[in-house]
């Protein structure tokens, strides 16, 4: 569906309307390998107000002590913190979209974490019929019975090389191929129009799996 | 009466470690850092302080003032996000926990706050502040091991005595004072700029006093005496509370531009401050974020001597404590290694063949008699299936001769008299692929025509309790042995017990791979084939006798081209798998040699991955392999029902006294008459079977 170049112009574009006010588009910077061309990924950072539990360090006892009355005593809230990047696949010649959640920490939360907090709503399968339990969650993996591929499972980045959470490709690529056909402003457009507004299809479809409001 | 007036209060900083940060420490321990605990400069950044709406209450809650490390903190070339500042600290990593618990922190921190204070009071320019004003301090230690990671940071801010207090008129918002045309000037000077300015100086413009300019701090040298605004780009989303970065810089002023500030005829110095909040798109008019107030320090001198310095960040719990990162949920290389392998298989399944039944072959518990070349090939196959239950049978040790032939052995498990083979094989096969349950059992096989001492028939008796009890827990048993005898018995328990049987045997540059029939033969054998297929001994009808001792040295000592055996091993597995796709599993008929594959999907023949032949002779000289059928014979000596129905009615009294007597088989059989026939003609083509010991 996209080749590397076109999808390099589509999130570039991206990008530059980071401003936008849609939920799905907004927010999004295209980044570089530090050292190596054609490695480019778009990635945006959100945060929820779902609390947090941080991992207690109890083999530390309070070491030191600040007294100043300009220091304002903040309450110790903890956010979730969410890591979204979007890196393009060589085999299936499409976007592939990551995620990693987090607390303030940097400690990653498993699946079942994420899914389990129901007012986070990350992953929608669950949504729409407002029924749950039609997938299983497994430590890396979400499963819709019957489908071949799980719909999320752990990956690694493909230019980070960090563990995340990822979408299979797979599902989407008919899906898009689909859309596309279905929108005439894919065609219309010239053509570097026409990438951009792929990309946005495709996020459509990302949307229908992951909450994709920041 | 006036009221005591407000002391300014920050909201101090709080660390945001994105997981690649972890993941790049890692990396330069690793790679760089090594055992060393120098400092490292690492880079962090803020953006303008933001509220996110919590989506049960709808409430706007105010994030953090964050300083946010990412994966690229120690690159030189760090990037920045959009509309952020950059800060540059130092980290300085411990080897051990305890060498991090003891480390003296006051004396780091006031060793930093000494650097700072120098810089800032002796820099030339001060346009080169603003990354001063901004150093903060990491200390960590990270358990590689667990994937745990403690840190601490510090971002130490000088504090005014007295401290600095807040006009009565407040925090107010800034529309109170800019109309939004300007604001939106101001902003777009802001976001524009190539490096978001932590710290500036606001003007109004000489010929048009409605608009205003962003200048460096460092025009503050220059500047006549003007209307004066310092403004930052402000982290904090507190109204009434400021972002750290204000405290250094109104610091910084106090001790740079005292006099600028200082109002005349009196000893207060005084700041009108702008706190910058807006930074993305551009607020509609009643939604700026930015706050505007006045400060006032009461000093009535410069002081010379650094003021003392505050800023450990507090813990989760409130505690003037470290901090601790736990990836281990990601990083367990057990469980990432377990999710790739299944991962492989079902884009396999996914992209070629969606009726492949992956649970069916990974389900299969395999028997491997044998833990020599063929036995360390075929686990190694059946691993890349995604099999995860898989015993090995072996009495030898690791020999020398060994290592470069058989994949799972290493030069160190010869030494001190060599490792046992089996368990060796299966600790190999777990140091691979951790999930994998693997077992090795150290025992010898006994053997038809080798007579058991009677001081050993208690242990004969245990051995074969125990093999007996070994077929009942698999499914499926592979015969890899280094002799011909030494597969009689698995043969009969095979038969008798039911089990897929695959057999594997090397000459030098020859190879037969086959599969034993089952005892109840097809029930809808197609016409051509047999009904029941043969076993290993069908086809050569000299009954098992002690060929090992009646062989020379070049015999017992195969000789074989090296590929053969991973050549015949993944044969022996890959018609395993396709027997298990096929739906009549073990008793899948065999397709007659002449039998033309149409591609048909009703061919009984058929598995989702082809063919399951009954036997193949591969002949490496002509490259080429025969698929072969045999049936099973009657007077068989490891599959006739006489020698199963003498089995399963005497037990292990029938067995000894096959192993004892080297004439009771064929006597069982009938195949003693068959043979005093025609001796000569009966030397069938010799299968050499694998041999560990070249
Ligand atoms: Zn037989």
């Amino acid at each position: 569906m996209f080749t590397r170049g076109e999808f390099e112009i589509a999130c570039k574009s991206l990008a530059e309307n980071a401003t936008i006010d849609n939920p799905q588009l907004k927010g999004w910077t295209w980044r570089e390998h530090p050292e190596y061309g054609g490695l480019g990924y778009l990635e945006r950072s959100s945060t929820t107000t779902c609390r947090s539990q941080s991992t207690e360090t109890e083999e530390f006892l309070e070491e030191l002590c600040e007294e100043d009355a300009a220091t304002l005593d903040t309450p110790s809230t903890n956010f979730i913190r969410i890591w979204q990047s979007i890196a393009y696949n060589v085999s299936f010649q499409m976007p592939v979209f990551y995620l990693s959640v987090y607390t303030n920490e940097g400690t990653p939360f498993s699946l079942p974490h994420i899914v389990d907090r129901t007012s986070l709503l990350l992953f929608r399968p669950r949504r729409d019929d407002g029924d749950g339990g039609d997938f299983e969650v497994s430590k890396y993996a979400i499963q819709v019975p019957g489908a071949t591929m799980p719909l999320v499972s752990q990956g690694e980045h493909p230019t980070l090389g960090t563990p995340c959470y990822y979408l299979h490709p797979c599902e989407t690529q008919g899906a898009l191929a689909e859309l596309v056909e279905a929108d005439g402003r894919t065609k219309d457009d010239k053509k570097a129009g026409e990438n951009t507004r792929k990309l946005e299809l495709w996020l459509l479809l990302v949307g229908n799996a992951v909450d994709l409001r920041v | 009466m006036t009221s005591e007036p407000q002391i300014v209060q920050f909201t101090p900083f709080s660390s945001l470690v994105q997981p690649s940060f972890w993941h790049s420490l890692t990396k330069l321990k690793i790679d760089v850092l090594k055992l060393s605990q120098d400092e490292v400069p690492v880079t962090a950044s803020y953006a303008a302080g933001r509220s996110v709406t919590d989506r049960e209450t709808g409430q706007d809650v105010a994030l953090g003032c964050n300083l946010i490390l990412g994966g690229d903190a120690f690159e030189k070339t760090a990037q920045v996000p959009p509309h952020s500042v950059k800060c540059v600290g130092t980290l300085k990593n411990y080897n051990t926990i305890e060498e991090f618990k003891d480390a003296d922190k006051p004396a780091l921190f006031n060793k930093l706050a000494d650097e700072m204070w120098d810089e800032i009071s002796s820099a030339k320019d001060a346009s080169d502040v603003s990354e001063i004003l901004n150093r903060f301090l990491l200390i960590t230690f990270a358990d590689l091991k667990k994937y745990r990671y403690y840190y601490w940071f510090a971002f130490p801010a000088f504090a005014a005595k007295p401290a600095w207090t807040l006009d009565p008129s407040g925090w107010q918002g800034v529309e109170s004072t800019f109309t939004q045309e300007a604001l939106s000037n101001i902003q777009s000077q802001i976001t524009t700029s190539t490096n978001t300015p932590a710290f500036f100086v606001l003007l109004s413009n000489a010929n048009d006093p409605s608009r205003f300019e962003i200048h460096p701090l460092s025009s503050l040298e220059s500047l006549s005496d003007q209307d004066i605004t310092v403004g930052f780009i402000d982290p904090s989303a507190h109204s009434d509370h400021p972002g750290w970065p204000l405290r250094n810089l109104l610091a910084f002023l106090a001790s740079r531009f005292r006099t600028r500030f200082t109002t005349p005829g009196s000893q207060h110095l005084k700041v009108r401050v702008l706190c910058w909040r807006d930074t993305e798109a551009v607020p509609v008019s009643g939604k700026w974020k930015s706050r505007l107030g006045t400060v006032s320090l009461s000093q009535s001198q410069s002081t010379l001597s650094r003021p003392s310095a505050v800023g450990w960040e507090k813990n989760p719990q409130g505690k003037l404590a470290p901090r601790l990162a736990d990836l281990a949920p990601m990083m367990d290389p057990a469980r990432l290694a377990d999710q790739a392998v299944d991962l492989n298989l079902k884009l396999m399944r996914w992209r070629i063949l969606p009726s492949l039944d992956l649970d069916r072959v990974a389900s299969t518990r395999c028997l491997l008699l044998g833990a020599g070349t063929l036995g360390c090939f075929v686990a190694r196959t059946l691993l890349a299936w995604g099999v995860r239950n898989i015993t090995f049978v072996d009495s030898a040790v690791v020999s020398f001769s060994n290592p470069v032939r058989q994949p799972l052995f290493e030069f160190e498990d010869c030494l001190n008299g060599g490792k046992p083979k089996a368990q060796c094989a299966a600790d190999s096969l777990k140091k691979i692929f951790p999930g994998v349950n693997s077992k090795g059992i150290s025992m010898s096989i006994p053997m038809p025509g080798h007579p058991i001492p009677p001081g050993n028939v208690e242990q004969a008796k245990a051995d074969v309790a125990q093999l007996e009890k070994l077929f009942d827990e698999h499914d499926a048993v592979f015969l890899l042995m280094d002799s011909r005898e030494s597969r009689w018995l698995p043969t009969v328990l095979g038969a008798a017990k039911g089990k897929i049987v695959m057999n594997a045997a090397l000459g030098f540059d020859s190879y037969l791979v086959l599969r034993h029939g089952a005892r109840k033969g097809a029930s809808t054998a197609p016409k051509g084939s047999p009904e029941r297929l043969g076993c290993y001994y069908c086809n050569d009808v000299v009954a098992p006798a002690d060929s090992l001792s009646d062989r020379t040295l070049d015999q017992m000592c195969t000789v074989t081209r090296p590929g053969l055996a991973s050549i015949a091993s993944s044969t022996a597995v890959e018609l395993l798998v396709s027997l298990l796709q096929h739906p009549d599993g073990v008793n899948a008929p065999a397709p007659p040699p002449d039998y033309k594959d149409e591609n048909v999907e009703e061919s009984p023949y058929r598995s989702v991955l082809g063919l399951v032949p009954h036997q193949l002779r591969g002949f490496l000289a002509q490259f080429r392999t025969l698929p072969i059928v045999g049936a099973a014979y009657d007077k068989c000596t490891g599959c006739s029902e006489t020698v199963l129905k003498a089995y399963e009615s005497q037990g292990f009294d029938m067995l000894l006294q096959a192993f004892n007597e080297s004439d009771y088989l064929e006597k069982l059989t009938g195949l003693d008459k068959l043979h005093e026939e025609g001796e000569a003609a009966l030397e069938a083509v010799d299968w050499d079977e694998d041999d560990d010991d070249m």
